[in-house]
């Protein structure tokens, strides 16, 4: 190591991202907190961090990117902002697993849905993992702190692209439960590039509000900063490592950050925190266990105009029809999806000139999904997370009857909503599709035959798998977010998690933790 | 044997090249779209494993290498000729096979191949006006 940099003064308006290429030497860092991650989690924590006089070092593996890189191509932005360049997936590929990237993290690139915990998923977690202090009451004044920093609210009516309008006048035709969503946007052009990074800066993501924040607050923010190892000594970490990358080629420039600071916050999301405290022999507790997904299955309908399902806000409407379906059945909300061409393409059953024949379809086709709320039933174990001899992580989903007959169930209902709102036809995407034009062809799905890679499945929610909880045993972090075992160490995101949530999970993050920081930051004090 | 780009691979051998090129062939049917050549299917997906983790670029190589072996297709699908040497509709009805294969270790298999044609493909704007999408809006001047 060589080199030893100083924290600016708080309040250096100069400050700013500092990406890998102008990283020249090794640097040694001190600070109060080192936070790993800039999404929903880090870069909310490392704002009220700041704000609150800590000094914070926020360290990102992505790329640092705003709406002059956002070009709205898929075949561009896919690789730039996601994980493992828009490839991740489970093991066997049964499941994508969309996530983000870059200094932001999954907030630059998701549809911008903000719900509450529901108060119900926050009484599970309190009578059935011990988690305590997370009431409605208690987490308002975070959530109301939140969506007045990211103007979150509902979209009109008005606004409702045509499909989420299929959702929409479905439901209200089948006499259904369905809201409009609440987005954290502000002048918003409805252009439907959410997924892509808002080339307008409207999409209120974390790289143009809590990082910005962090930023002017004294933080120092290094993007193309992966970290490799948490050094533990004892039950605390003494220090954090980092392998400079440089921004064109994702390789080790051969530079190195070492961070020394009073605490740690983790903040890499469900698969990438078990990835890192795995490769940092931190094993304690049930780590990379019972990791939850929200996985999702698809009905493509098409409809005798001109949907248009690529422009307009990617989501705008749900519906939590079939939110509790009682004891012993899986549950799952419906929400809606672009069709750009490229997941598109992935989605569309078949090959050869029937998958050309459904992509030429591309304008007149509304898709919408279920989101399986999983991790209510004991039994369930959700994905896995463990590593490979080369270090990477392996994600393994562990698919129950539950879960099956749920994606049967959904299926059938998302098809009626499709038919209600005048759909020529429906599409499943198992695959030998089963094709529904009326009420009575409903029992096809039945027959369909159900399992790992015989159903496009893809998830956009990654919950769980360092889990809060009472107990040591049956819990990674405690109801602060402090790890059991290390003292020093925070997870702050949505792997805290114990069970999915039922609705989309971001708001819950950034609420959390701006709930959280009040400890941590009195901790590193 | 397909014509290698000009510009030098950066993760297919000179045979691997070839092996994806007819896997794009047959799951990429383009219309009034351009040909795979013209949007350079291939080497786009050379660039893109390129840059993949270690675990995801061995078990592609694997892959291609199993794809194209005349003995595994005689014992997972009953076929006798390797991928690349069979005729248009052999090869269809050979990725069909592997779609829905009992082994889901092979029904992994052709999601990985599809996936990363299809992306390969429709990922190029060139592709996008055949299917009537209009592509983004104009970005606000700097």
């Amino acid at each position: 190591m060589s080199g030893l940099s100083i924290l600016s003064a708080r309040g250096d308006p100069a400050n700013r991202v500092v990406t890998g290429n102008e990283i020249d030497k090794d640097l040694d860092l001190v600070g109060d907190v080192c936070v790993i991650g800039s999404g929903a989690g880090g870069a909310v924590l490392a704002a009220e961090l700041a704000q609150a006089g800590r000094t914070v070092v926020m360290l990102e593996e992505g790329g640092h990117h705003t709406k002059r890189d956002f070009d709205m191509q898929e075949g561009n932005m896919i690789p730039l902002l996601y994980q493992d360049r828009g490839g991740r997936a489970t093991a066997d590929q049964s499941c994508l697993i969309l996530q983000g990237r870059c200094i932001g993290g999954t907030t630059v690139v998701n549809y911008t849905t903000c719900f509450r915990t529901p108060d119900a998923t926050l009484a599970h977690w309190k009578s059935r993992w011990g988690v305590e202090g997370l009431d409605p009451a208690v987490l308002a004044p975070a959530w109301e702190k939140v969506e007045a920093r990211l103007g979150i609210e509902a979209i009109r009516l008005e606004q409702v692209n045509k499909n989420n309008r299929v959702l929409w006048d479905g439901c209200e035709k089948l006499g259904w439960e369905k809201s409009l969503l609440s987005r954290n946007v502000r002048n918003c052009r409805h252009s439907g590039y959410c997924g892509m990074g808002c080339a307008f800066d409207a999409k209120q993501a974390m790289h143009v509000t809590y990082v910005l924040d962090a930023l002017e607050a004294g933080a120092k923010v290094y993007a193309n900063a992966r970290v490799d190892q948490i050094e533990r000594e004892g039950n605390r970490i003494t220090a954090v490592y980092a392998t400079i990358l440089d921004p064109r080629t994702d390789k080790p420039t051969g530079r190195t950050i070492r961070v020394k600071s009073k605490l740690t916050a983790l903040c890499g999301g469900a698969v990438n925190n078990p990835k890192l405290l795995f490769k940092s022999k931190i094993t304690d507790g049930p780590l990379g266990k019972k990791t939850w997904f929200h996985p999702l299955a698809i009905s493509v309908a098409e409809m005798p105009y001109r949907v248009e399902a690529f422009y307009g806000a990617p989501q705008s409407v749900a519906s939590h029809q079939f939110g509790n379906r009682g004891a012993g059945k899986m549950s799952y909300f419906i929400e809606c999806a672009p069709t750009h061409p490229t997941l598109t393409s992935i989605g569309a059953p078949g090959i050869g000139d029937e998958h050309r024949k459904r992509m030429e379809q591309l304008p007149f086709l509304s898709a919408m999904y279920a989101h399986f709320i999983d991790g209510f039933a004991d039994e369930e174990q959700g994905a896995t997370v463990t590593l490979t001899a080369a270090g990477n992580p392996k994600v393994v989903y562990h698919y129950t009857d539950a879960f099956w007959e749920a994606v049967t169930h959904a299926q059938k209902n998302l098809a009626r909503i499709q038919l209600a709102s005048g759909a020529k036809r429906v599409m499943t995407l198992h695959t030998d599709p089963v094709t529904i034009e009326s009420e009575a062809d409903l029992d096809r799905i039945d027959r369909a035959p159900l399992g790992p890679n015989k159903i496009l499945l893809a998830t956009a929610h990654l919950m769980g798998g360092c889990r809060m909880g009472a107990d040591p045993k049956e819990a990674v972090v405690r109801s602060d977010l402090r790890h059991h075992q290390v003292e020093n160490l925070y997870i702050v995101d949505g792997s805290v998690f114990p069970t999915g949530l039922g609705v989309n999970p971001s708001l819950t993050i950034y609420g959390l933790a701006t709930h959280a920081a009040k400890n941590i930051a009195a901790a590193a004090g | 044997m397909v014509a290698l780009p000009a510009e030098a691979l950066a993760f297919f051998s000179p045979r691997e090249y070839a092996i994806f090129h007819a896997v794009a062939e047959t799951v990429i049917h383009t219309g009034k779209g351009p040909t795979i050549d013209q949007v350079g299917v291939t080497l786009r997906a050379d660039r893109f494993l390129a840059r993949v983790d270690e675990d995801a670029q061995r078990d592609f190589h694997r892959l291609l290498a199993l794809f194209d072996n005349a003995l595994a297709g005689l014992f997972l699908c009953g076929t006798t000729a390797p991928f690349t040497q069979m005729s248009p509709e052999a090869r269809h009805a050979f990725l069909q096979k592997w779609q829905r294969h009992r082994l889901g270790v092979i029904r992994t298999g052709f999601d990985a191949l599809k996936r990363l044609a299809a992306s390969s493909y429709y990922g190029d704007p060139s592709t996008h006006g055949a299917l009537g999408y209009p592509g983004p809006p104009e970005k606000d001047p700097e």
